[in-house]
C-alpha cells in the first residue's frame, strides 16, 4: 500500500500509440504437395463433399497441432468461353464460385446490377484486355494474414513447365506486388485495397490485402499443353476448368506452387502513461527491509546521508484508489533526492 | 430500430471454477504431457512443435526446419531483403523502428559476468541496445514463436552450497543452487501450513539435503495446484514401487503406496501449490538396492524421480514416472438475458421483410422525405395445404442479438445457431454468456 500517490494528468502523462507488428510467413511449396503423403492424396489437404473448395494444412490435418493455412478453390464467369461447354463438370459450382468472390470482393455494377468481374489491373473500366474471367482463388487463413497482408510483400512462384517438370524453377514464373505501397498502387473496393501481381512474364493477378484473398489468372498457364495429367488425360488448364472438378484443379495448382510469401500486419493500440517521479519524492520505501532498528539501512545509521530508494514496481490506481495495474522494472532503479526519474508505462490491447 | 435496455436482474457477473487436469509421464528421458505421443515430422524428424512433453504456447510454427532472418546493410530498408534457410523456414515476428520505442523482445539473453570485477552485463539491456543502435524504419525481429513449457526437473545436490569466488580483491559467495535460495523464504513462510515446510525442523536442515526440484509451468494449473490433487508414482520396470499424495492437503507428500512399501507413511517432500513447485527430499530406497542407473545415484529414491525430465539427463530406461495434478482456474463470466416480450421485435429491417415490388417512398423534396405508409408485409406463415396461404400473422426471425453501449455504439454480437420464430404473442429470452 503506498503512503502517497501522484495523481497522472491525462492531458501531459498519457499517449496513445499504434504500433504495426509484422511476420514473415514463409510457405514452401513442398509444404502443399509431397511431403505429407503421396501427391495428391496428401495427409495435410482435405477435400470435402460439396467439393466446392479444398483446404491446405501445415501439418497432416488430423493432427491436434495441425493449423489451417489456406483454401484453394478455382471459378469462372458466366460469360466465360468456358462457360457452357460440353462435357463441363461443376460448372454452376464454379460460375458460383467466381460471383461469390467478385460479389464479396467488387460488389455489383450496372444498371442490371451485376456482378463485377476481376480485373488484372487497377481501374475496373472492364477493357477487354484486362478482365479475368477463369481464375483460381487463394484464399488465405485468418491466422496468417492476421489484420491485413502488408503491401508490397506478395510474392508467389509457379511452375509453368511440364507436369514432370513442374518443380522446375528456371521454367517458373515469379508474380509480386512490388508496386503496391501504403500510399499507392493499390484499389479500393467492397473487399478493401487489392493490388496487381506482376512480374516479368505479365501480370498473374491480384491480391486483397485485408482480405486475404488472392486471385490468379489462368493465363497464367497459357502455354502449358499438360497443366494437368492423370490417369484421365493431359489437359490444358482451359481443358481442366471445364472438365475437371474443383479439388482435381486445385491439385494441379498445389502442384506447381513452388513457393508463396508475405508478411502480415497486426495493429496494436496502446497506451502509454508517463510516472514521473520528481526530485524530492518517491525516496522511501514502505518494504519491511528498509528499516532497522528505526533507521533507514541505506543511510548506515549517518544522518547526513540522503534517503535512497530503489524502484521496482509501479501500481496504476483508479481514482477510488484502487490497484488496476502493476508493472514490473527489469531490473531497480535508484532514486535518491539528487535524480528525477520518468518511467514509461505501456498498456497494450 | 428501437434499442432495449438491459434489466438490473438481466445482467449478472460471476466465476465459472475449473480444475483442469494435468498428467506427464516421464520414460527414457522424454516426458509425455497427457499421454500424446511426439509427433516426429517431414522437416523437423524428432518433434513438430521443439516441445518436450508440454504445450507449445503459440502453436505457430508447426513442423519448421530453418531459419527466417533480414539481411542488414546499414540504414537499409531490409524487410525487402528476407532470406530462408532450411527446407521450411520458420514464420518470424517483426516491427519497424519508429518513434514509439517498440521492440520485441528475444527469447534468449546472454549475461556474461565480468571474471575480475563480477559486474553482469547483458540481459535484456542488449535487445533495446540493438533500438539504439539500428537505423530508423529498420526491422526490429524477435524470436520465432518456438516458446514451450514443460515441466523441468532439477536435482540439487546439497541445496544450500554457496561457492566462495575471488573478483578482484573482493570475495563474493555464490549459491550452487539459485532456485532453492529464492524459495527459502516461501518455505519458512508456508511453515505454518506443516512444519515440513521449514527450511530447518527437528532432524533436517534442507540446506545439507539433496532436493529434487519440479517446477510446473502455471499455464498447466492456472491460478493454484489443488490441493490434494497431486500423485507422484514411480516405476521400475512397469511395476509400481512408490507413490506419493498430499493426503493431508496441506503440501505434505506422503508415501501412500504399494501396501508395505520402503518409507509408506513418510513424508518425501512437501508442494508449493501456488508458486507450482515440488521439492523432494525422501532419500530412502525405494528400489531394493539394485542399480537402475539414476544419473549419479546407484539406487532409486523420491530424490532420483521424473529422472530426464528437461533436466539434460540421460536416465535408465528401466524407470518411468507418472506425475499428476488438478489444477484451479477462475474465469469471470457475463451472462446477460435479452428478453424480447410479446408485441415487441416484431418487424425486421431485411428487404425481404416487405411484399416485394412497392413503392415505399411516398414523397421527398428539398424539405420532405416521407414513406408510404401503406406498405404491407410479406405473409411468411407457412400453409399446410397446397393453393391456399395462411392467414396473415406478424412473425420474424431472429437470428442475431446485438449489444450495445450507453453511447449507442455495437460492441458486440450474438449469432444464433439456427433462426428462432417469434410470433406477436410470444415471449421469447435469449441467455448470452461471455468469459471475461
Amino acid at each position: 500500500m503506498p503512503i502517497n500517490y501522484e495523481v497522472i494528468n491525462p492531458n501531459t502523462d498519457v499517449a496513445t500509440t499504434k504500433t504495426l507488428l509484422h511476420e514473415v510467413i514463409p510457405l514452401t511449396g513442398t509444404i502443399v504437395s509431397g511431403t505429407y503423403g503421396t501427391f495428391p492424396n496428401d495427409d495435410n489437404i482435405k477435400n470435402y463433399s460439396h467439393g466446392m473448395f479444398q483446404s491446405v494444412y501445415d501439418y497432416p490435418y488430423l493432427s491436434s497441432s495441425a493449423n489451417h493455412i489456406f483454401d484453394i478453390s478455382v471459378g469462372f464467369d458466366e460469360s466465360s468461353p468456358l462457360s457452357g461447354s460440353a462435357n463441363s463438370v461443376q460448372e454452376k459450382k464454379k460460375i458460383n464460385m467466381y460471383n461469390q468472390f467478385s460479389q464479396v470482393l467488387l460488389g455489383y455494377t450496372g444498371s442490371a446490377n451485376r456482378v463485377r468481374l476481376f480485373e488484372s489491373d487497377l481501374t475496373l473500366d472492364e477493357s477487354v484486355g484486362n478482365i479475368m474471367k477463369e481464375t483460381i482463388f487463394v484464399n488465405l487463413s485468418r491466422l496468417l494474414t492476421k489484420d491485413q497482408i502488408k503491401k508490397g510483400s506478395v510474392s508467389i512462384r509457379l511452375g509453368t513447365g511440364s507436369w514432370a517438370a513442374s518443380n522446375n524453377s528456371s521454367l517458373a514464373k515469379t508474380f509480386t506486388d512490388s508496386a503496391a505501397t501504403n500510399n499507392a498502387g493499390t484499389l479500393n473496393t467492397a473487399g478493401g485495397d487489392y493490388g496487381v501481381l506482376s512480374g516479368s512474364t505479365g501480370v498473374g493477378g491480384i491480391v486483397f490485402y485485408q482480405a486475404g484473398v488472392m486471385i490468379l489468372t489462368s493465363s497464367i498457364w497459357a502455354g502449358t499443353t499438360d497443366f494437368f495429367s492423370a490417369s484421365t488425360g493431359i489437359r490444358t488448364i482451359d481443358k481442366q476448368l471445364v472438365s475437371g472438378s474443383i479439388s482435381g484443379s486445385a491439385d494441379a495448382f498445389r502442384h506447381r506452387l513452388q513457393n508463396l510469401q508475405f508478411n502480415n500486419t497486426t495493429e496494436i493500440n496502446s497506451s502509454v502513461y508517463f510516472c514521473r517521479a520528481s526530485h524530492n519524492k518517491f525516496n522511501y520505501s514502505s518494504n519491511p527491509t528498509y528499516l532497522s532498528s528505526s533507521a533507514i539501512r541505506v543511510k548506515n545509521q549517518n544522518r547526513d546521508n540522503p534517503p535512497v530508494s530503489y524502484i521496482t514496481t509501479i501500481g496504476l490506481y483508479n481514482s477510488q484508489n484502487e490497484l488496476l495495474a502493476v508493472a514490473k522494472l527489469s531490473e531497480p532503479l535508484k532514486k535518491d533526492p539528487t535524480n528525477e526519474l520518468t518511467l514509461r508505462v505501456r498498456l497494450d490491447y | 430500430m428501437s434499442l432495449k435496455k438491459f434489466g438490473r436482474s438481466d445482467v449478472i457477473r460471476n466465476a465459472m471454477r475449473a480444475y483442469p487436469h494435468s498428467s506427464f509421464l516421464i520414460y527414457s528421458s522424454s516426458v509425455y504431457y497427457d499421454h500424446r505421443p511426439i509427433e516426429a515430422g517431414g522437416f523437423n524428424g524428432t518433434d513438430i512443435l521443439s516441445v518436450n512433453g508440454g504445450l507449445s504456447l503459440f502453436e505457430y510454427n508447426v513442423d519448421k526446419s530453418g531459419s527466417t532472418a533480414f539481411l542488414r546493410s546499414g540504414n537499409d530498408r531490409p524487410e525487402k531483403s528476407v532470406t530462408f534457410l532450411g527446407t521450411n523456414a520458420p514464420i518470424i515476428p517483426y516491427v519497424i523502428k519508429d518513434s514509439n520505442r517498440n521492440f520485441l523482445k528475444s527469447k534468449s539473453r546472454t549475461v556474461s559476468i565480468d571474471s575480475l570485477t563480477g559486474v553482469k552485463t547483458g540481459g535484456i539491456q542488449e535487445t533495446s541496445d540493438d533500438y539504439v543502435a539500428i537505423g530508423a524504419a529498420s526491422t526490429l525481429t524477435g524470436s520465432s514463436y518456438a516458446m514451450s513449457a514443460s515441466i523441468t526437473r532439477e536435482l540439487m545436490t546439497i541445496a544450500g552450497g554457496i561457492t566462495t569466488t575471488l573478483y578482484g580483491a573482493e570475495k563474493t559467495r555464490v549459491p550452487n543452487h539459485p532456485h532453492y535460495y529464492s524459495l527459502r523464504n516461501s518455505l519458512n513462510f508456508y511453515s505454518t501450513r506443516s512444519p515440513h515446510y521449514g527450511v530447518s525442523g527437528s532432524n533436517w536442515n534442507k540446506d545439507e539435503q539433496d532436493i529434487n526440484l519440479i517446477s510446473v509451468p502455471k499455464i498447466f494449473y492456472g491460478s493454484r495446484i489443488k490441493p490434494g490433487s497431486l500423485s507422484l508414482k514411480f516405476y521400475i520396470t512397469g511395476s509400481l514401487v512408490g507413490e506419493l499424495k498430499d493426503t493431508k492437503y496441506n503440501g505434505e507428500l506422503i508415501q501412500v503406496g504399494p501396501a508395505g512399501s520402503v518409507g509408506s507413511g513418510s513424508v518425501a517432500g512437501v508442494a508449493m501449490y501456488e508458486e507450482g513447485f515440488v521439492l523432494l527430499t525422501g532419500s530412502w530406497d525405494l528400489t531394493s538396492g539394485v542399480s537402475y542407473g539414476f544419473d549419479s545415484s546407484t539406487t532409486g529414491s523420491w530424490t532420483r524421480f521424473a529422472c530426464g525430465a528437461n533436466d539434460g539427463i540421460d536416465c535408465s530406461t528401466s524407470a518411468s514416472f507418472d506425475f499428476s495434478f488438478k489444477g484451479h482456474t477462475e474465469t469471470q463470466v457475463l451472462t446477460m438475458f435479452a428478453h424480447a416480450r410479446r408485441g415487441e421485435i416484431n418487424y425486421s429491417n431485411n428487404p425481404t421483410f416487405l411484399d416485394y415490388g412497392q413503392q415505399r417512398l411516398q414523397v421527398t423534396s428539398s424539405n420532405v422525405y416521407m414513406e408510404s405508409d401503406s406498405v404491407t408485409i410479406k405473409n411468411t406463415v407457412s400453409s399446410s395445404y397446397t393453393g391456399f396461404d395462411a392467414p396473415f400473422e406478424r412473425q420474424v426471425y431472429v437470428s442475431r442479438v446485438a449489444i450495445y453501449d450507453d453511447d449507442k455504439k455495437l460492441i458486440g454480437i450474438a449469432t444464433l445457431s439456427n433462426p428462432v420464430l417469434k410470433k406477436e404473442a410470444q415471449d421469447l429470452s435469449f441467455k448470452l454468456k461471455l468469459d471475461l
